[in-house]
Parts: C-alpha cells; sequence; structure tokens
C-alpha cells in the first residue's frame, strides 16, 4: 500500500515533468496563453477598482474582499486545470475509446487520466492569483498560509466537480456542454462575486445547486477572519466530495465500454 | 496456459432515440469464446469486421469487463487484478498511441519506464536495450508526431515491451503501412518471439501477417470461434486441392490422360489435384513422362481465400 502511495506520488512529478516538457514543445503560445489569461483576468479587477472608487467601499464588501475572491478562485482554478488539466478530456476519453490506454497501465487510473494534460493558460491563473494574494494578504504571514491551503481545497472542489461531471458521460452521452456550462458560467462567475449582493434566493441556490459557497465564500471567510475551525471543516467537506467523485468515476469505468476510433495521446 | 478462456460472454445494452422511456435491446458481441494459449505461442486471432476480436482482447487485457465467463491471462483475473496483469502484459493497439504526441520517442520511454515503476537506471538500461534490438537508436530523439506511421508503430511495438511483459497483444499492428515497413515489424514480432519468449496474440486483418508469424490460427465469427487449428493443419485441410499448370516444349496428346485436364492451350495443360486422394510425386512422374516440361507451377488456394470460405461454411 504505501510502495504504490509512494509509486504513485513518483509518477505524479514524471507526469508533470512530461506536461511541462509538452508545454514547452510550444513555448511561444505557452507564455502567450499564461499571459492573455492574467490579463483578461487583470481587466476585471481594474473594472472592481472603477467601481469601488465611485461608490467607496461598502460596509460589507471591499476592494480587499474582492481582491482575495479573485486570488483564491484563480490559484484554486490554476492548480487543477494546470496540474490536472486531463480531467477535462474525461468524456472524451470515455466517447472515443482512449481511456483504453490508461486501464492498461498498472496505475491508479483516475491520477493518471488527471494528470494527461497540462492547460497551459491555467498557469497564467496561477501566477495571476499568487500575485493578487500577496498585495491583498498586506505582508500577514499567517493570512497568506491559510489562503495556500483555501486554494488548494478549492482546487479539489474543481477537480471533483469536473470529474463527477465528466464521467456521467458513461451513462448520459457526451457530458462536455453541460460541465463546460455548469463550471464556467456557473460555478466561475459566481465565485468571483462577493456573496453579500446576492439576496436570500440566490444565495440558496450559491449554497445547494451551484455550491459557490464552499468553493469561494466560506474560504472567504476564514481568510478574512483566520478561523481555523472552519478551515478543519472546509478541508473535510473537500475530502468527502472528493472520495464521492472517485467512487462515480470508478463505477463509470466499470461500466466502461470502450470504443474504436482512431486517436493520440497529446 | 497463459491465457485461459472459457465460456466468454459479453453484452452490450444499446438505447434507441427516444429520450424518454427509451428501448433498451442487448447485443450479444461474443457468445460463447473459448480457448487456452500456451506460452510461448503465437497466435493469431481473426475474424470480419464487427465479429467480436477487440471486444475478446478488450476483456482479457481488463479494458472491459466480461458478462460471464472465465478468464485467466498470466496467472491474473483482468476483471479483479487490473493492476497486477499490467505489468505482465504489454499492449499495442494500432489505432491508438501510446507515445507522446509533443515528446521525443526517448521522453515518451521514460514516461513509460516510470508508469512501470522501473528506476533511473533501470529505465536508460532498458530504452538502450530495446532500441538495440529494434534498431530505433536514431528514432529516440525524434518528437514522436513527426515520425512516419512506420517508424511510429515501430516505436509503439517497443514501448509496449519496455517492462518485460510475458504476454504481448498487437491489434492490428501493420494497419496503414507499407510492405518494407510490414516485413520489418513482422520480423521484430518473430525476434521478440523468439529471444524474449514472449507469448503473441495477434489480431490482423492482413493474411500475410497471419502467414508470416503465427503457428496457430483462432477464427472468430458473430462472436463464436469457428475454427482453432495450427496452421498446418488449416492448410492440410483446407489447402489439400492444387493448381497444376505445366508447360511443355511441343504439344502433347491429351486423349488418354490419366488426370483430368481442365484446360488445354496448345503445349500448356492446367488441372487441379486433391493431395489428400492422390500423391503429389505420382502426379508429377506421370506428366514428366508424357513429354519435355520447360516450366512447372504449383499453386496452393490463398489462406485468404480459406478464410473466406471458413466464413461462409460457417458463419
Amino acid at each position: 500500500m504505501l510502495t504504490e502511495a509512494k509509486n504513485n506520488i513518483k509518477y505524479f512529478f514524471s507526469a508533470i515533468k512530461v506536461g511541462i516538457k509538452s508545454a514547452m514543445a510550444y513555448k511561444a503560445s505557452f507564455v502567450v496563453q499564461a499571459l492573455f489569461m492574467m490579463v483578461n483576468n487583470l481587466f476585471f479587477l481594474v473594472f472592481w477598482g472603477v467601481v469601488f472608487s465611485k461608490t467607496g467601499n461598502d460596509t460589507s464588501i471591499s476592494f480587499n474582499n474582492v481582491l482575495f475572491l479573485w486570488g483564491f478562485s484563480t490559484v484554486s482554478y490554476g492548480i487543477a486545470y494546470f496540474f490536472f488539466g486531463g480531467m477535462q478530456k474525461i468524456n472524451e476519453y470515455i466517447i472515443n475509446g482512449t481511456m483504453d490506454s490508461f486501464l492498461l497501465q498498472p496505475k491508479n487510473v483516475l491520477l493518471n487520466v488527471l494528470t494527461s494534460k497540462c492547460i497551459f493558460s491555467a498557469f497564467g491563473d496561477l501566477l495571476y492569483g499568487i500575485i493578487i494574494a500577496l498585495i491583498a494578504v498586506k505582508g500577514n504571514i499567517g493570512q497568506f498560509i491559510f489562503f495556500l491551503v483555501i486554494s488548494i481545497t478549492g482546487s479539489v472542489f474543481f477537480i471533483s466537480t469536473e470529474v463527477i461531471l465528466r464521467s456521467l458521460t458513461v451513462w448520459l452521452g457526451d457530458t462536455k456542454t453541460i460541465a463546460n456550462r455548469y463550471i464556467d458560467m456557473l460555478l466561475i462567475t459566481f465565485s468571483t462575486y462577493p456573496e453579500n449582493i446576492f439576496k436570500t434566493g440566490i444565495k440558496v441556490l450559491l449554497y445547494t445547486i451551484v455550491p459557490v459557497a464552499y468553493l469561494a465564500y466560506i474560504p472567504s471567510r476564514i481568510i478574512v477572519d483566520l478561523n481555523p475551525i472552519l478551515l478543519i471543516i472546509i478541508i473535510i467537506a473537500q475530502i468527502l466530495y472528493l472520495v464521492v467523485a472517485i467512487k462515480v468515476f470508478n463505477k463509470a469505468i466499470r461500466n466502461y465500454e470502450s470504443g474504436n476510433s482512431l486517436s493520440m495521446k497529446n | 496456459m497463459q491465457i485461459c478462456v472459457s465460456n466468454l460472454k459479453k453484452t452490450f445494452k444499446v438505447k434507441n432515440g427516444r429520450l424518454l422511456k427509451p428501448e433498451i435491446t442487448e447485443v450479444e458481441a461474443v457468445k460463447n469464446v473459448s480457448f487456452d494459449i500456451k506460452r510461448g505461442e503465437i497466435v493469431a486471432f481473426i475474424g470480419p469486421n464487427g465479429a467480436g476480436k477487440s471486444t475478446t482482447i478488450k476483456m482479457l487485457t481488463g479494458i472491459i469487463q466480461a458478462t460471464e465467463g472465465n478468464i485467466k491471462v498470466a496467472d491474473c483475473d483482468p476483471s479483479k487484478e487490473r493492476k497486477r496483469l499490467a505489468y505482465k502484459i504489454g499492449c499495442m493497439f494500432g489505432q491508438k498511441s501510446q507515445l507522446y504526441m509533443h515528446l521525443t520517442v526517448r521522453d515518451s520511454y521514460k514516461l513509460l519506464c516510470s508508469i512501470y515503476d522501473l528506476s533511473k537506471e533501470e529505465s536508460e538500461k532498458k530504452i538502450k536495450e530495446i532500441s538495440e534490438l529494434f534498431q530505433i537508436e536514431n528514432l529516440l530523439d525524434k518528437v514522436v508526431r513527426k515520425l512516419s506511421l512506420g517508424q511510429r508503430m515501430i516505436c509503439e511495438i517497443a514501448g509496449s515491451i519496455l517492462h518485460d511483459p510475458e504476454i504481448i497483444f498487437l491489434d492490428e499492428p501493420t494497419i496503414g503501412l507499407d510492405l518494407f515497413a510490414k516485413a520489418r515489424i513482422r520480423e521484430i514480432i518473430k525476434k521478440m518471439n523468439e529471444e524474449k519468449g514472449t507469448t503473441i496474440f495477434l489480431t490482423s486483418h492482413d493474411i500475410g501477417d497471419v502467414e508470416a508469424l503465427c503457428n496457430r490460427i483462432i477464427i472468430i465469427n458473430d462472436g463464436t470461434v469457428v475454427t482453432d487449428s495450427t496452421i498446418d493443419n488449416l492448410k492440410s485441410k483446407y489447402l489439400s486441392k492444387k493448381v497444376i499448370k505445366i508447360t511443355y516444349d511441343a504439344s502433347i496428346k491429351t486423349d488418354n490422360l490419366k488426370y483430368a485436364v481442365k484446360k488445354i492451350e496448345k503445349n500448356r495443360i492446367e488441372f487441379t489435384v486433391d493431395t489428400n486422394l492422390v500423391n503429389m510425386g505420382d502426379v508429377l512422374s506421370y506428366f514428366t513422362s508424357v513429354g519435355n516440361i520447360v516450366d512447372i507451377q504449383i499453386q496452393s488456394t490463398p489462406l485468404e481465400d480459406v478464410i473466406k470460405r471458413i466464413y461462409e461454411e460457417r458463419g
């Protein structure tokens, strides 16, 4: 068991190294994608800056809150999609039968699939989020450590959601559109706005059907209040969510029927 | 036995197009397949498209689960011991790549070695050994996407044995290749079997692969094994009829020939004999006594035609 875990960790680093090497095969594309993502994110903050300069800091929402929200949303996203970008291909691997090559290897299939691709632009998110966080914590090291831990739980949330939605392809047919819409248009969009701007009805949705609260709002409170109890609760919740995602993925793999289309790993 | 398969069945559920209450029908891709394969054998597993070949291979390698039946491959149950089995088998599916498009062959191999838990030193040693065996040292530092199809196929096979598997599953290893590349791949497969004693389980639509490599053939059609025989048995059973064409230096008398001649053209005759009924030596000495032979051709039915006949007879 311990040896297997050790081998999996060793494999994880080898796969990441390969992902980065693949990225480096197209250096210009990698740099441009990462840079454009940073510029894209920067525009949103400029927009918020303009809003706050006109209205002044609300009692419940400050520009610093917004910086934190953007910080851990982008770092969470960056960690998840740069290191585990293969999760976005689960539906494709199921549909075209490429999952075969992962099943033929003596490694944990999910880990193998997750590390099969790096999304270059997510590196821009990661870098951008760290810069924003360094500005927002204003030298408070404790707050920065909380920020990093929270960002990791946020990335677990992204990974679990992607894995669940895309594994459903086995039963529902290609879930690419559902997963893209749900994550891009609901989770990411709502996670970059402060909770306080929403009314109760919307908030109920944000704690249930589109659980952005666990991705952004509760973590935001943890960082601002430096609340260790809430931090432990959110860590446990994210681990449980990940367990559910692993179960769904394994069930999907048991029901996987393969295919015969021509394809190649990339 | 290295592969034991008994009463293997696989059923797929197919939904019809209706969104609400779709009708689910069951399609039997593999109906009742049983066979055993010994260590070191090279077995061809062939059949027409949709016969159940790939589905059977996928069950043998643990990719998909069997609906019924028992499988043991290298002493592992593929449905329960997928990871343990993966260390013992190598797979090369011609239509799917295990190499990484954007990396060099060497980097792809390094990652494959890491997947099989080989240390850095072991990996380097293994890559050197395999590249020498396959004579691909000059390809190691090329990016995979820049390889020709033939080069990629050779690199794929090499990649599939980096971990010294006991059994190799090759699904259409020569698909889309030219004659030279095909010959090279066949030579490599033969070498692996001879030098390492690797068991080879091969599917191919190219009968040339089967004739050049295999000593046994299993023919599957409509999800059922229709023939399981050595190539020699198959040939003696189905290839006993020979077409003989003899050219003489002058016209010969054909009125009272001992054997029925099908075609006579000036000084050339053509006829068919069944070697199960007559002795080929007797036939040849008889026709030698009739006149001066300039040329003689003896043709067997191509294996391809034999297989076609088997599909038609038992399909």
